[in-house]
């Protein structure tokens, strides 16, 4: 009978999980203490220079990283009300508004999911522009509420290709914050330890794309949610020998989990568009019990910044952080996509439209229409957000998948 | 091994009614019946299932039984397919694929579907309306509800006009509103009916392609036939509702099942 989904999920939990928890939390607690022993403090948007902040001698906190564990946690919805009563509309990406609102609720819900202490008042903020316009509101209202200084580093955006003039504009740019950062930092930029930082976070990067790619073996060895999960380090640690060798362990284990699992037929899926954090086991589970991985995503590949390096640090740095996915236009994204596709080889493609966060999500200018002409690959497109859940419809979500699935399977030869 | 030859019973629970069927061998519906949901579909089907068997002289484990719609997982069953499964195995058996393309749109109580085949009836796609319930059932019934008028009557009203005013498809709140202004401007309802079945019909369109054939499955349109009028002047396509359009999901999943057990490829049981 089948009443309910049967958990098929045969992989076992990966020991690295255990390991990730304990070093964020470490992470945490020691950037805690060094703040609190003088060293100064960064909050940096997530693509944003953080080898660079490392470098100088700063401790780099990712309010998206907060907004993403709030979400996580399913505590956005109050946070993202709250932040209404300012003015930060409830259509607005809702990692601003859970962060915003959790901050001016006196919730301290990431403190307390972490169980340390409430992260220090930034020094500095430091935001990079090719990102989204809302990540720079975002940090206007921390420079407020703390009057702290913001620094904007300013990338060329929605590029086709870069091009030289775009990598000299950004080493530029990059050398107006360098001067505005020594002040507060109290000291010059060493250029031999921004190689350093470089170097750790290119290598805990090339890692991160050996580990991404053990899902081409089918099944993977390894779920969406396992890989959002332990993607922590390299979003918050990346520039850290910690970091490096966590990915180290990690690869070791995945290769090892391949190795031992046998082969089978399993739906294979692409996953284009923002994680829908509050949902992460629910679907983990869903999905397992469909015999279905979701095998890449572009989200998780955009943490890959092997393309650093060390010898030419600022201008590998401008070419990495200005040539994200999203920063870039749809006929870059199109044969990335198609790369990717490539690589991966799912047998379809499921498009996320994330209410809040339009720039991210690929589904509104015929993109998905686009792909399909150029590769026939299936697709399905879902409506949901990655934090606010009041956007989000689980039976509509299911069926969706459900039904994907189904046609899938029966067009298989 | 499961029998293929027990006898089939499908069972469509859907967010505003349940629908039964029992299939012969020919893959024919013997026995069938619509009730609605109410607030408990497990209670309701369980209810319904009880009510097929005895009609037909079986016992619960000389059958086979499937389940599809928005509650599909709410009762045991041998097997499960989601509704648009289901609606594309109705419609590829009921003489309606003809060496074309078919788009079935299954107009339900809180969702719309538009389901792609290819000539060879193998499904190639679908779209879902968003989160919205503007263009589905529900707004139909809103609006009845702001008319105080009955299903019946919204048809006949809409037979008496061929003029529809514009009542907006985005969201169904923002309908209301216009409904409501319009009404004030006193604008005949017949009007209002055929602008508000244009509406359902726009949300469609703005779903995705409609290939060669368009065939409407669901209740809703067998409520609302002027749908399927409406939607081939707009598109300038064949459009034709397929037949027990209300039971179909049902009978898809039937047919679902019955092909499943041919295969033999089920694995519940």
């Amino acid at each position: 009978m089948t009443t309910c989904q049967e958990p098929t999920d045969q992989r076992s939990r990966l020991l690295a999980h255990s390991l990730c928890k304990v070093m964020v939390k470490d992470h945490y607690l020691r950037l805690i203490r060094a703040v609190q022993d003088g060293k100064p403090l960064a909050w940096c948007s997530s693509m944003g220079p953080t080898e660079l902040l490392r470098a100088m001698g700063f401790e780099v906190f990712y309010p998206e990283n907060r907004a993403a564990v709030i979400g996580a946690a399913r505590l956005a919805e109050p946070a993202i009300v709250s932040a209404g009563g300012i003015g930060y509309a409830a259509s607005a990406c809702s990692y601003m508004t859970s962060d915003i609102g959790s901050a001016r609720l006196g919730v301290d819900d990431f403190a307390q999911r972490l169980e340390c202490p409430p992260i220090p008042q930034p020094d500095v903020l430091v935001v990079s522009s090719q990102q989204c316009r809302e990540v720079i509101a975002w940090f206007e209202y921390y420079a407020e509420r703390y009057q702290a200084p913001l620094v904007n580093l300013i990338l060329p955006n929605q590029l086709e290709d870069i091009k030289p003039n775009h990598l000299d504009a950004g080493v530029k740019d990059y050398a107006q914050i360098i001067a505005q950062l020594e002040p507060i930092v109290g000291a010059k930029l060493d250029y031999s330890r921004l190689a350093r930082t470089t170097g750790l976070a290119r290598d805990a990067a090339l890692l991160w794309r050996r580990c991404l790619l053990t899902s081409k073996r089918c099944p993977s060895p390894w779920s969406f949610s396992d890989q959002l999960t332990l993607m922590a380090p390299i979003v918050i640690m990346r520039g850290t020998s910690e970091c490096v060798e966590f990915y180290a362990r990690l690869l070791t284990e995945l290769e090892a989990q391949s190795e031992s699992q046998q082969q089978s037929s399993r739906i294979a899926l692409y996953w284009e568009g923002m994680p829908i954090w509050g949902k992460l086991r629910e679907h983990a589970e869903f999905l397992a019990s469909m015999q279905t991985d979701i095998v890449a995503s572009t989200y998780c590949q955009s943490w890959d910044f092997s393309a650093l390096e060390p010898e030419d640090a600022l201008r590998s740095s401008v070419a990495v952080y200005a040539g994200l996915f999203i920063n870039h236009r749809d006929c870059w994204k199109l044969q990335f996509m198609e790369e990717m596709l490539s690589t991966y080889k799912p047998h379809g493609i499921v498009y996320m439209n994330a209410r809040t966060c339009p720039h991210n999500s690929n589904t509104e200018f015929a993109f998905p229409h686009r792909l399909f002409a150029k590769t026939n690959l299936p697709y399905v497109v879902i409506h949901s957000d990655m934090n606010d859940l009041r956007c989000h419809n689980e039976p509509l979500f299911r069926t969706t998948l459900e039904a994907f699935i189904e046609q899938l399977r029966e067009n298989q030869p | 091994m499961t029998d293929p030859n027990r006898p089939i019973i499908a069972i469509d629970l859907g967010s505003v009614y349940i629908k039964t069927v029992l299939l012969d061998d020919a893959s024919v519906p013997i026995l069938s019946a619509i009730t609605p949901s109410g607030f408990d579909h497990q209670a309701t089907a369980s209810r319904e299932l009880s009510a097929l068997l005895e009609a037909a002289g079986l016992k619960r484990p000389e059958v086979f039984l499937v389940t599809t719609g928005f509650a599909r997982r709410s009762i045991p069953a041998n097997l499960v397919v989601s509704e648009i499964g289901a609606h594309s195995w109705g419609c590829k058996h009921c003489g309606l694929l003809h060496s074309a393309p078919l788009t079935i749109v299954d107009i339900g109580g809180q969702d719309t579907k538009l389901i792609r085949l290819d000539a060879t009836g193998r499904r190639t796609g679908f779209e879902i309306n968003s989160v919205c319930a503007a263009g589905t059932g529900a707004f139909l019934d809103e609006l009845a509800r702001r008319l105080t008028i009955s299903s019946d009557d919204f048809q006949a009203l809409s037979a008496q006009t061929s003029q529809g005013c514009n009542c907006g498809s985005v969201c169904t709140v923002f309908a209301m509103t216009r409904i409501l202004d319009l009404l004030q401007q006193g604008t005949p309802v017949d009007q209002i009916i055929v602008g508000a079945y244009q509406s359902v019909v726009d949300r469609i369109l703005e779903l995705g392609r409609l290939e060669q054939q368009v065939v409407l499955s669901g209740g809703v349109v067998a409520v609302h036939p002027r749908l399927a009028k409406l939607l081939a002047q707009s598109t300038g396509l064949p459009v034709c509702i397929a037949p027990d359009s209300q039971l179909r999901g049902a009978i898809g999943a039937a047919l679902y099942a019955k092909h499943q057990l041919a295969q033999g490829t089920n694995r519940s049981s």
